[in-house]
């Protein structure tokens, strides 16, 4: 018997291996060259703000791994567990609004704001979560995080005595220094950035080698299947979605003092959209993936300074195309995305 | 084992199953059979948690398990398969095993059991081939795979032979009975009366919804209300 | 009680446009499958369309013509090229609609500038029965969705692609089977779908200020809407319309008026909470 048991241990070592479409050996080394491209490049640009320190090079240091780490989370929820959350720029909002308001009327400093804007972004997504995740399909969630999306932004403009109203609040603090490190500065605003982009890369990367992963992947596949194996797939979905939300909302918290100013307008469905963009585009499911769909649609046009409407045009073309012709299983890229079969029924 | 208990159902108005009773045992090899439109896959989809009766009782183990959602009764030792071949096609064999296993049932197969029942169906070669690209007969072999490595003691098969080939349907029924033979408790339902006649030690008839006869094969053959019901329809036919 | 039919007809009002919006989503998202989150789009495009056609000149009613026909023409055109290609798969089509929504969105907001603009209405004023006060651009309103709603159902009742679109509703195949054309009433339910969110436009525009970034607000009502009244059921999105709007009307007067837009939601998400099916009937499967 001791033989099988070594063809399952090699087995599991198979299964650590990322899950791979029916694409051609090249198109496969392509991709991974792509996908070491792209991680290289990130390396870059974040180590960039260190060696260059010009300001306008931290800025963009930053801003890019803020925008990142909303691509790495959303991948957790789309990418993993294959629903369509539309409310991710919302959440981002939700932190930034949230941290604010803790800091101003409940005396808290930026650190402490964190571990209860947290919880509540956590209590958010399940409550929209848990109704709309029971059913299978995906459209119900993508439906709810639509409408919630915009019931956030419409609540944020209209509190005005809790959130500023349409215009904003104004936000004149900064991070307390920890450990000598002034978090305040630009570089430390950058350093904290990029250490919440690092953190929510090192959470994704876990849970996909994780069983929860596998069993994540395995609902992307086939829900009903997978609840025929013992897969709670509602828990499964909604924890996935709450983690999401959670680190999109910790990404929101930083950039609040970033930029010194939050607005109903960060949470609006273009962004939210954008942010699906992203990871369409960059390959949804993949570990780089998100980083390279935020290079190219938040780091290129900044550099070349297009304006952000067309650049949103273009993202939106991208979208259409990609979604029509990127022939199924094309390096994993739409085959990972839409998933055919019997199961996806309306 | 699993006791059913006056288990009734409706769609809208109609009745399609009535006041079902009854009771398997450990080890045992059932089929379940009856013309089309008899309520097998409402049974079925009750029995294993896709749907909630409208009145009665599911026991399992002497648990009142009625209404439990699916995955709480792989926990609990229940498993299924589905009609054509349902695996996760962008997975390999070994991930498609290993998501299966992540859960465990109560008093779950030793590991040398599984590797034993997995080595009969013969999957060891394709470990790491794509799911999506074995012949049909090996994806059922697959599929009844993945339930077993839930660690359930009692499967039940959705229309297993379906679309196979001769050979493929000897080799399902061969490791069927080894399955059998080594522990599990199986129940089959199919409309290859062939198939499952020659496999089990017991066939429950249903009819329009009503449990009609239960007992052995060549008994149940031989009752008239048996061949009444089947009159008409091509069932007593091979697929 | 004055006060409460004074806010009942309110409600009514600003449901009958609700109810034009989520007509055509029921229709193309009931009957076509299609999950086209860029029919809010439609909306908005409607009520440019009419601003430009009234800033020439010309008065409302042709700006609202045109808007209905331009947006029937935008339907038909995205229908052909994209929507045609998802059609089996409701989440790609999600996918497309998301990337058709930015690109509109945006266009239009590169061409017409994100600032605001504002119809003159065509009618002014208000009108007094009896103790009551009502607009009279919001009667009108009223007036012209109840118009275009009885209108479509006497078209579906008596125009023999009504009849088509009515028998595609009970059964695709049994439609085919009849000698329906599928993909030819698809595009035309498409086509009026989009037309009426065009007309709806033009009413939004008659009452409200008019952004690039409006299309948000009537999608999602909408979709709430075509859900709720049942997908594909003509008279259960009219209904959940008109409630809807009741129950905006209410709740701003009696509860929280700058909370308006949040009660679609929180109805949506008790009626998931307690619909055990879901919304979109018994199709969907509980895990």
């Amino acid at each position: 018997m001791t033989g099988k048991v070594d063809d399952l241990g090699r087995a599991a070592a198979v299964v650590r291996e990322p899950v791979r479409g029916g694409a051609s050996q090249k198109i496969l080394t392509l991709f991974s060259l792509v996908q070491f491209a792209g991680l290289l490049l990130l390396g870059l640009l974040l180590l960039a703000p260190l060696l260059y320190g010009s300001r306008y090079v931290v800025y963009l240091g930053t801003l890019l791994a803020l925008q990142a780490t909303l691509a790495v989370s959303l991948n957790i929820v789309m990418g993993y567990a294959g629903q369509f959350a539309l409310a991710h720029a919302a959440f981002y909002g939700f932190g930034a609004y949230a941290s604010a308001i803790f800091i101003r009327d409940y005396d808290m400093t930026f650190w402490s704001s964190l571990p209860p804007t947290a919880c509540l972004a956590a209590a958010l997504a399940a409550a929209v979560g848990y109704p709309s995740m029971r059913f299978t399909g995906g459209i119900h969630f993508a439906l709810i995080t639509f409408a919630f999306g915009e019931l956030l932004r419409l609540v944020a403009a209209n509190l005005h005595g809790l959130t500023g109203g349409p215009q904003g609040m104004q936000l004149s603090y900064a991070p307390v220094p920890v450990l000598g490190i002034d978090f305040g500065s630009a570089r430390g605003m950058y350093y904290l950035a990029a250490g919440v982009l690092a953190l929510s890369m090192i959470i994704a990367k876990l849970i996909r080698r994780s069983g929860f992963g596998r069993s994540l992947l395995a609902i992307r596949e086939d829900e009903v299947l997978a609840a025929s194996l013992g897969i709670d797939v509602t828990a499964h979905k909604v924890a996935a979605f709450s983690i999401a939300s959670v680190i999109a909302a910790m990404a929101g918290a930083v950039y609040g003092p970033f930029v010194g100013f939050v607005s109903p307008e960060m949470m609006s469905a273009s962004d939210s959209i954008s942010v699906v963009g992203m990871l369409i585009v960059g390959g949804i499911g993949t570990t780089s993936g998100p980083i390279i769909g935020t290079l190219v649609f938040v780091g290129l046009p900044e550099l070349l300074r297009v304006a952000k409407l067309y650049r949103l045009v273009v993202l939106g073309l991208i979208i259409v195309v990609t979604v029509l012709f990127v022939p199924k299983g094309l390096a994993g890229l739409f085959g990972r995305m839409i998933p055919t079969g019997p199961q996806r029924g309306r | 084992m699993l006791r059913l208990e006056g288990i009734s159902h409706r769609f809208g108005g109609l009745e399609v199953l009535r006041n079902i009773d009854f009771s398997v045992s450990e080890r045992e090899l059932i089929g379940l059979i009856g013309p089309n439109g008899a309520g097998k896959t409402t049974l079925f989809n009750v029995i294993t948690g896709f749907v909630h009766p409208f009145a009665g009782k599911v026991h399992l183990r002497g648990k009142d398990v009625t209404g439990y959602p699916a995955h709480r009764l792989v926990r609990l030792g229940l498993a299924r398969t589905f009609q054509g071949a349902r695996v996760f096609a962008n997975m390999s064999i070994a991930e498609c095993l290993a998501v299966a296993r992540r859960k465990r049932a109560a008093d779950a197969m030793r590991v040398a059991e599984l590797d034993e029942i997995l080595g009969l169906l013969d999957l060891e070669k394709y470990m790491s081939d794509q799911a999506s690209s074995l012949p049909s007969g090996l994806i059922r072999l697959l599929g009844i795979a993945m339930a077993l490595s839930t660690g359930a003691r009692l499967l039940l098969l959705d229309e297993p032979a379906a679309g196979l080939s001769a050979e493929e349907t000897e080799v399902l029924q061969r490791s069927i009975r080894r399955l059998n033979q080594i522990g599990v408790t199986i129940v089959v339902v199919d409309h290859n009366l062939q198939f499952v006649m020659g496999l089990v030690s017991r066939a429950i008839v249903l009819d329009a919804g009503r449990l009609i006869a239960d007992g052995p094969p060549h008994a149940v053959t031989a009752e008239p209300h048996v061949i009444e019901a089947y009159i008409g329809g091509s069932d007593l036919a091979e697929d | 009680m004055l006060d409460f039919v004074q806010t009942s007809i309110d409600g009514l009002m600003v449901g009958g446009l609700y109810a034009t919006v989520a007509l055509g989503i029921t229709l193309v998202f009931g009957l076509v499958g299609i999950l086209n989150f860029a029919h809010g789009q439609s909306v908005m495009l409607g009520a440019y369309v009419t601003f430009f056609v009234v800033s020439a000149g010309y008065p409302f009613w042709l700006g609202a013509l045109f808007a209905a026909i331009a947006m029937g023409l935008f339907g038909a055109l995205l229908e052909r090229a994209v929507f045609r290609r998802t059609l089996g798969d409701p989440l790609a089509g999600l996918a497309v609609s998301l990337g058709i929504i930015m690109i509109v969105e945006n266009l239009a907001a590169a061409a017409f500038s994100p600032d605001p603009r504002f119809v003159d209405p065509p009618v002014s004023g208000s009108v007094q029965i009896g103790p009551l006060i009502l607009s009279s651009q919001r009667l009108l309103v009223l007036f012209v969705s109840v118009v275009l709603i009885g209108g479509f159902n006497l078209f579906l009742q008596r125009a023999t692609l009504g009849k088509a679109i009515r028998a595609m509703a009970q059964s695709r195949e049994g439609a085919a089977l009849v000698g329906v054309r599928v993909p030819m009433i698809s595009r035309a339910i498409f086509t009026i779908g989009s037309a009426l969110a065009g007309a709806a436009g033009a009413l939004y525009a008659s009452l409200f200020a008019i952004t690039p970034y409006m299309g948000a607000t009537p999608l999602t009502k909408g979709f709430i809407l075509a859900a709720l009244g049942g997908l594909g059921s003509v008279p259960g999105a009219i209904a959940a319309g008109f409630l809807l709007g009741l129950a905006e009307s209410f709740g701003s007067r009696y509860l929280s008026a700058s909370f308006r837009d949040g009660y679609g939601f929180i109805i949506l998400i008790f009626a998931l909470l307690f619909l055990p099916t879901g919304l979109f009937g018994a199709g969907k499967a509980r895990v």
